[in-house]
């Protein structure tokens, strides 16, 4: 079945408006990203809108007329460069606000060459590029989005608001659940920073034991969201909770509980 | 170590490479080629050449300290330099203010592949942002460029153009959309809205 929908004009409109500010650099508070995730989960057009605004955005730089810097500038760049080794194990400068949410709706990626082309770039370099990064990504991209879709928009769908602890006591969070779906999406914030070599884990208490639905990182601001595929289908979710563990996951929880909370069904959708 | 003679027509990627490999010639072809266009940026956003100027030194020694990554990889140096730019100078910008808020997300993993943009088509292309945000209404303009070059959130375009938070939200909308009707499709906007 196809998870598409055609939404309302005016939840386009809506997405619209957030998919601007997200991509003119506008950080969406968390009421607003989750509503917007879920509109694009469903929405194709507007996840189309995503990827040609966010191409928009990284063409504006080019529109500010040229200044020269002081001609001294240059020197002092290769000078402080020369100083300084090119790092082994590369820092993580921090990127547009939109590329999480590219990360995870990629199809439109196609239109994006499409847009290329349009604006006279290079052909060929352009198809070759991109068309690495198509392949590379095509595959994690259309996991993402079934799990996402799963998630929430299944009808089924039951949904956990994960509340703080004694480890984190400012956290909170929620998890969309598919019944009968290897399908989970977690969003967490103000989770505390990880320590060198942990990661955060997130475990489900089912009738037939715990399982652990996945791992995920948090941001400098303690956030972070992703969807998530446990290892089987989830028929029946008593509890959900989230741990620190070792990098690369555990097969049990042992660290100390982040986020818990229960799971209910999402009747309202 | 010394750029090899075809530095100066080598493509960014090949400079990418023989930077990784400690050659500050090859950082300076780039910045040769990209040091204006990311001064002008920053100093759009900060309207001080002092602040512009340390935050293209950052960039390009950013570029320099994560060459072996980005050499290895199929981005675009060009906007991975203005990506990392503007946001120094926005977060700069927000620090002034006393508003600053750290960005949601890590590492710009998609990027259009320009690596083939010589001079010429990178002039035009600029042309044709300039006669696409000229072909704006003001006030959507205006919205865009308070959005995106000063940093400002909607409920702070709102109290700055002293209009209702929905009014503004219409204005970004009505205005990317434009935008990409004109850069991404090839059309034309005639009607003049101002909302």
């Amino acid at each position: 079945m196809s998870t598409e929908q055609r939404l309302p004009e005016s939840a386009c409109d809506t997405c619209a408006v957030s998919l601007a500010a997200l991509t003119l650099g506008e950080p969406l508070a968390p009421d607003e990203q989750t509503r917007l995730l879920a509109h694009l989960a469903l929405c194709q057009r507007c996840r189309r809108r995503l990827d040609e605004y966010a191409t928009v955005a990284q063409l504006l730089p080019l529109a500010v007329p040229e200044v020269a810097p002081s001609p001294e500038l240059r020197a002092r760049i290769l000078a402080a460069a020369g100083q300084t080794r090119t790092a082994t194990r590369p820092l993580a400068p921090r990127g547009t606000p939109w590329a999480g949410w590219r990360r995870l709706v990629q199809p439109a990626l196609g239109l994006a060459l499409a847009a290329l082309l349009a604006l006279g770039l290079n052909r060929e370099l352009a198809v070759r590029g991109l068309q690495a990064q198509i392949s590379a990504q095509q595959a994690q991209t259309q996991t993402n989005i079934g799990i996402v879709t799963a998630a929430f928009g299944n009808d089924d769908a039951i949904e956990a608001t994960l509340g703080p602890s004694a480890a984190a006591p400012a956290a909170s969070g929620r998890v969309f659940i598919s019944p009968g779906e290897p399908a989970v999406a977690v969003y967490a914030r103000d989770l505390p920073q990880l320590p060198e070599g942990q990661i955060y884990q997130v475990w489900l208490v089912t009738p037939a034991g715990t399982i652990s639905a996945g791992t995920f990182v948090v941001n400098p601001a303690g956030r972070g969201w992703r969807p998530l595929r446990p290892s089987e289908p989830l028929v029946s979710v008593e509890r959900v909770f989230v741990t620190m563990e070792p990098t690369g996951g555990s097969p049990q929880p042992t660290g100390p509980e982040q986020l818990s909370g229960v799971p209910v069904r999402d009747s309202g959708r | 170590m010394a750029a090899t003679p075809d530095s100066a027509v080598a493509d960014d990627q090949t400079l990418l490479i023989q930077a990784s490999a400690g050659d500050t010639a090859a950082l300076g072809v780039l910045y040769d080629r990209y040091g204006r266009l990311v001064f002008s940026v920053a100093l759009r956003v900060t309207t001080n050449r002092e602040s512009a100027e340390e935050i293209t030194q950052d960039t390009f020694l950013r570029l320099w300290q994560q060459s072996t990554r980005y050499a290895s990889e199929r981005g675009s140096v060009v906007s991975w330099l203005l990506t990392i730019a503007h946001n120094r100078a926005i977060d700069e910008l927000r620090s002034r203010r006393g508003t600053s808020r750290r960005r949601e997300v890590e590492l710009p993993d998609f990027l259009p592949d320009q690596r083939g943009l010589d001079p010429t088509t990178l002039a035009q292309l600029r042309i044709d942002l300039q006669s696409a945000l000229a072909e704006l209404p003001q006030a959507q303009r205006e919205a865009i460029e308070l959005a995106f070059f000063d940093g400002l959130s909607r409920q702070e375009i709102a109290r700055k153009a002293a209009c209702p938070l929905p009014t503004i939200h219409t204005r970004l909308r009505l205005g990317m959309e434009k935008l990409r009707t004109i850069l991404l499709r090839g059309e034309r906007i005639d009607e003049r809205e101002g909302t």
